[in-house]
């Protein structure tokens, strides 16, 4: 057996021994599953995956497990004055070295399989559909990740010991260089920088994780992580060489040392930024069979056209790696539709320069993707990355043409408006019809008329009355075949509220709470009706908060005459109709081709707020855009435009305290009580 | 077989040893003697290559012992002044770890270990945790671990402290059983019980080797009052 072979056996038994590993390792285990149970519910409803979630939870807390655990692997040998004792044996010191980062290295690899049972063990029990979604080699790629990092953690914090007589100064210094230091560094340099953000991305170690998780195996990076490994090790081994020289002999063993040093510093830092440089990617096969949303399906289907999709920005560009292997995704996915066909190309604006002056000639910018099919031409810009939303926007524009066609949005009784960007605006949604081809328009009924060519009106969340004469302008419209779409939050107060039920719609004054969702105001409705609106949005979800309901038997009686109703409850919750739709044909006997009246009421006034859209990936914009279509008489109406594969845990308020309760704090503690009850047993064996 | 040849070591600017110049030869025991600061740890630390002389060389079987300390190192079994053990350990356990550590094939460890246990007579502890032992016990398992896989050179720093009676009389009988094999140094300050063990004494002083006493022929108390006589710098 060799030396560094049993210096690893002889750490990883004394960690395993140790009340204070256990309890490190307790305590890392609690908190990297209260900031994964935070992200958990943080990111219901949205596209990140669980490993994803658990790597980048468990990644934060690795830097200062490796400090916990190898605090005093040599600090301890030193300060009992056991390293002479292994010094006088004859080993070289890089094997001690090797040995006992192996020791650190494989009781950490211990902690991170415990963390990943631990968790998957949790969710396979609470949340089990939750579970369907997670690949087993998504799940190595995050691991090997994790297993890369904690290496170097491990390797550094080895060297780190090898300075100190005093654990607890070696931990804090560990602590302080490998945990706090990095990011303290990189907040500071965004600080600086914040354009460099957009650019850079992430903290470069938590994309390293978040990269591995979704597959793209950057080999630079490992070779990286492993340099700096290894040069750790070494420093390691030289101090530990230099105890032997106390005497005047110290002086040129540290001139020389330092010499050493420095060239080894300065190989591996040539080595890293070399292999960081030419870095290449190995691309797992992780993605998702069909990780393209259901409109975007709906869109490639239904056409025929060819498209070219060009990346049109440099490849050392940081956004070039996840934007090429987006657009191959597209590729791969779009061929078996049998629909369009897509052509991918890349054109990097100092290398391909005919290619990019004329891409620049149809407008494009560089750091863009451009979709061109015949003569038209869209660009996405890059620079708040490209989302599955922005490619249908894009694509949807590409091979339909837009229609011109006027959204009036009402304004002066407190309506949420379309040119305010903040949370409570809808500057978001409004700059999603532009894209579709819809002109907003925004109408003071007070002041002016409704336009002649005004295909629908908004009433956005109104907070005070219209005034009789501005509901009589509405009715009229209405009347002669107006579409109007109403986002009223509180029954009966301000806005049309009083108009609606002339044309059979009745809010109902019964609080409607979500039992699946934090708190409990935002209520998930994923039951939609048989309508043109809604039917395409079967298995999607929309969130509305603290929504309305309207009464489903409504009877119209007054106000619509002869003319045939039909009140069609959209989306429900329930029992309860939370959006509704109706629609008023001709009179008996009157001219069918007469435009028929279209109303569309949800009940929640902010639905498709900035902060709403913000917050969630459901199918609220969705939804939207196809209440939008149906009013104003367009084909755009499609399926969810949502990635499809999105978070559910289904948890409701009591699982969910359950889960963090149990993952949090019991877990962790009953490790803790296992691994003490075995260390204390053994100890009165003795 | 271990030629010291005027080794000179400092801690900073306090010289410690100047010119320290001796040989040993195998199946003989060398007790270093001196008073307390005279340099026998550092001696015995440079002759277990821990710490690097200033000046001078060590020679066994005539190669330097630095250039290729890890040969060398193979053939030391050292005891340190203060020897530290792994608390968490059993006896038994220590020692394997330290077997296995020397380069002991994993089939005769068990048996190395036996022995060892056996001559230092911590057999019925074998099984007892190293953090319950009392500092003579634990002395003696840090002897069972210097002498364990019978090394040609024998460093023995502080050989007798802490050792019950019983067992001093018994150390004589295990320095002869060592000498067998090895070339032994012994440093202490029980001078009368080490006169029992060693074939002579150095004596060191002043930084260099004052004298060397030969022990055949001379009675205990006549050793002890040599020995005395040139610490206090009377004896050439």
């Amino acid at each position: 057996m060799s030396a560094s072979f049993i210096t690893m056996q002889r750490t990883a038994i004394r960690l395993f021994r140790s009340v204070q590993a256990t309890l490190s390792v307790t305590a890392i285990l609690a908190a990297s599953a209260a900031l994964f149970s935070y992200n958990l519910l943080s990111a219901e409803g949205t596209a990140s995956s669980l490993v994803e979630l658990w790597a980048s939870s468990v990644a934060v807390f690795l830097p200062l497990l490796a400090a916990f655990l190898g605090m005093d692997v040599w600090s301890e040998e030193r300060r009992t004055g056991m390293i002479d004792v292994l010094l006088s044996t004859s080993v070289r010191e890089r094997s001690l070295a090797i040995g006992k980062f192996l020791g650190v290295f494989l009781t950490l690899t211990f902690a991170l399989i415990v963390s990943c049972a631990v968790t998957g063990a949790t969710l396979l029990y609470y949340a089990p559909q939750s579970f369907s979604e997670v690949r087993i080699f998504s799940l190595a790629s995050a691991f090997a990740a994790l297993l890369i990092q904690g290496a170097f953690w491990c390797a550094a914090v080895t060297a780190i010991s090898a300075f100190f007589t005093h654990a607890a100064a070696s931990f804090c210094t560990s602590a302080i260089l490998l945990a706090a230091l990095p990011r303290a560094l990189w907040l500071s340099l965004m600080a600086f920088s914040p354009s460099g953000r957009v650019v850079y991305g992430n903290f470069p170690l938590d994309s390293h994780v978040e990269d591995f998780a979704s597959g793209v195996f950057s080999v630079g990076a490992t070779l990286a992580f492993l340099v700096l490994t290894v040069l750790s090790l070494f420093v390691a081994s030289k101090k530990i060489a230099s105890l032997r020289y106390r005497g005047r002999k110290a002086v040129s063993f540290r001139a020389m040392t330092a010499l050493e040093l420095s060239l080894a510093v300065v190989c591996a830092v040539l080595t890293a930024l070399l292999a960081m440089r030419l870095d290449s990617v190995l691309e797992l096969p992780l993605s998702p069979k069909n990780a393209l949303s259901p409109r975007m399906r709906q869109i490639i289907a239904d056409s025929d056209d060819t498209v070219i999709v060009t990346a049109f920005l440099s490849r050392r560009d940081s956004r070039f790696r996840t934007t090429a292997r987006q657009l191959r995704a597209l590729k791969r996915l779009a061929d078996p539709l049998g629909g369009m066909s897509v052509e991918l190309r890349y054109v990097d604006p100092k290398w391909d320069i005919g290619p990019a002056a004329k891409l620049v000639g149809k407008g494009a910018r560089e750091g863009s993707v451009v979709l061109e099919s015949g003569r038209r031409c869209v660009s996405i810009d890059l620079t708040e990355g490209v989302g599955e939303r922005d490619m249908v926007s894009a694509m949807r524009r590409l091979v339909k043409p837009p229609q011109r066609k006027d959204v009036c949005w009402v304004a002066g009784h407190g309506e949420l408006r379309t040119d305010v960007y903040g949370s409570w605006g809808m500057s978001d949604i409004a700059r999603e019809l532009a894209r579709e081809g819809y002109r907003n328009v925004t109408v003071d009924l007070s002041a002016s008329p409704i336009p002649a060519d005004c295909a629908m009106m908004v009433v956005a969340g109104a907070k005070d009355d219209y005034s009789r004469a501005e509901l009589g302008k509405i009715n009229e419209y209405l009347k002669s075949g107006g579409r109007l779409l109403v986002m009223m939050g509180r029954p009966g107060q301000g806005g049309v509220s009083s108009l609606l039920p002339s044309w059979g719609v009745r809010p109902v004054a019964k609080p409607l709470t979500g039992a699946k969702t934090l708190s409990g105001s935002d209520v998930v409705v994923s039951l939609f009706a048989d309508h043109p609106i809604s039917s395409a949005l079967s298995g999607s979800r929309i969130v509305l908060e603290s929504p309305l309901a309207f009464d489903t038997a409504a009877v119209v009686e007054s106000g619509a005459g002869s003319a045939r109703i039909e009140f069609t409850p959209l989306a429900s919750v329930g029992g309860d109709a939370v959006a509704v739709a109706v629609e008023r044909g001709a009179d008996a006997g009157g001219d069918l081709a007469i435009r028929p009246t279209r109303i569309v009421v949800v009940g929640d006034g902010a639905f498709v707020s900035n902060g709403a859209l913000a917050v969630r990936s459901c199918a609220n914009r969705d939804f939207l855009l196809n209440v939008v279509a149906y009013l104003s008489g367009t084909d755009a109406i499609g399926a969810s435009g949502v990635e499809p594969h999105v978070l559910i845990t289904g948890f409701d308020r009591h699982s969910r305290f359950e889960f963090t309760l149990v993952h949090v704090l019991g877990i962790p503690l009953l490790f803790f009580a296992c691994c003490s009850l075995v260390v204390f047993v053994r100890r009165r064996g003795k | 077989m271990l030629d010291v040849r005027n080794i000179a070591f400092a801690y900073g600017r306090k010289s410690v040893l100047r010119d320290v110049s001796f040989s040993v030869s195998p199946g003989e025991v060398v007790g270093v003697v001196g008073l307390n600061g005279a340099g026998k740890t550092t001696l015995l630390k440079i002759l277990a290559t821990l710490s690097m002389p200033d000046s001078g060389s060590v020679l066994f079987d005539s190669s330097d012992v630095f250039s290729r300390s890890l040969r060398y190192r193979r053939q030391v079994g050292y005891l340190a002044e203060t020897p530290p053990l792994y608390d968490d350990m059993t006896v038994k356990e220590f020692l394997e770890y330290r077997s296995k550590l020397k380069g002991e094939s994993p089939k005769r460890v068990r048996r190395r270990v036996s022995e060892a246990m056996e001559v230092c007579k911590i057999l019925s502890y074998a099984r007892y945790s190293i953090k319950g032992l009392s500092a003579g016990l634990r002395r003696r398992v840090a002897l069972a671990d210097a002498l364990m896989l019978r090394p040609r050179i024998l460093l023995l720093d502080d050989f007798l402290s802490g050792l019950d009676l019983t067992f001093r009389e018994r150390s004589s009988s295990i320095l002869s059983e060592a000498a067998a094999f090895s070339a032994t140094i012994v440093t202490g300050h029980e001078i009368a019980d080490l006169a029992g063990c060693v074939t002579r004494f150095l004596v060191l002083k002043d930084g260099v080797v004052a004298s060397s006493i030969p022990v055949k022929g001379l009675s205990v108390q006549e050793t002890c009052a040599l020995v005395k006589k040139a610490m206090e710098g009377g004896l050439k």
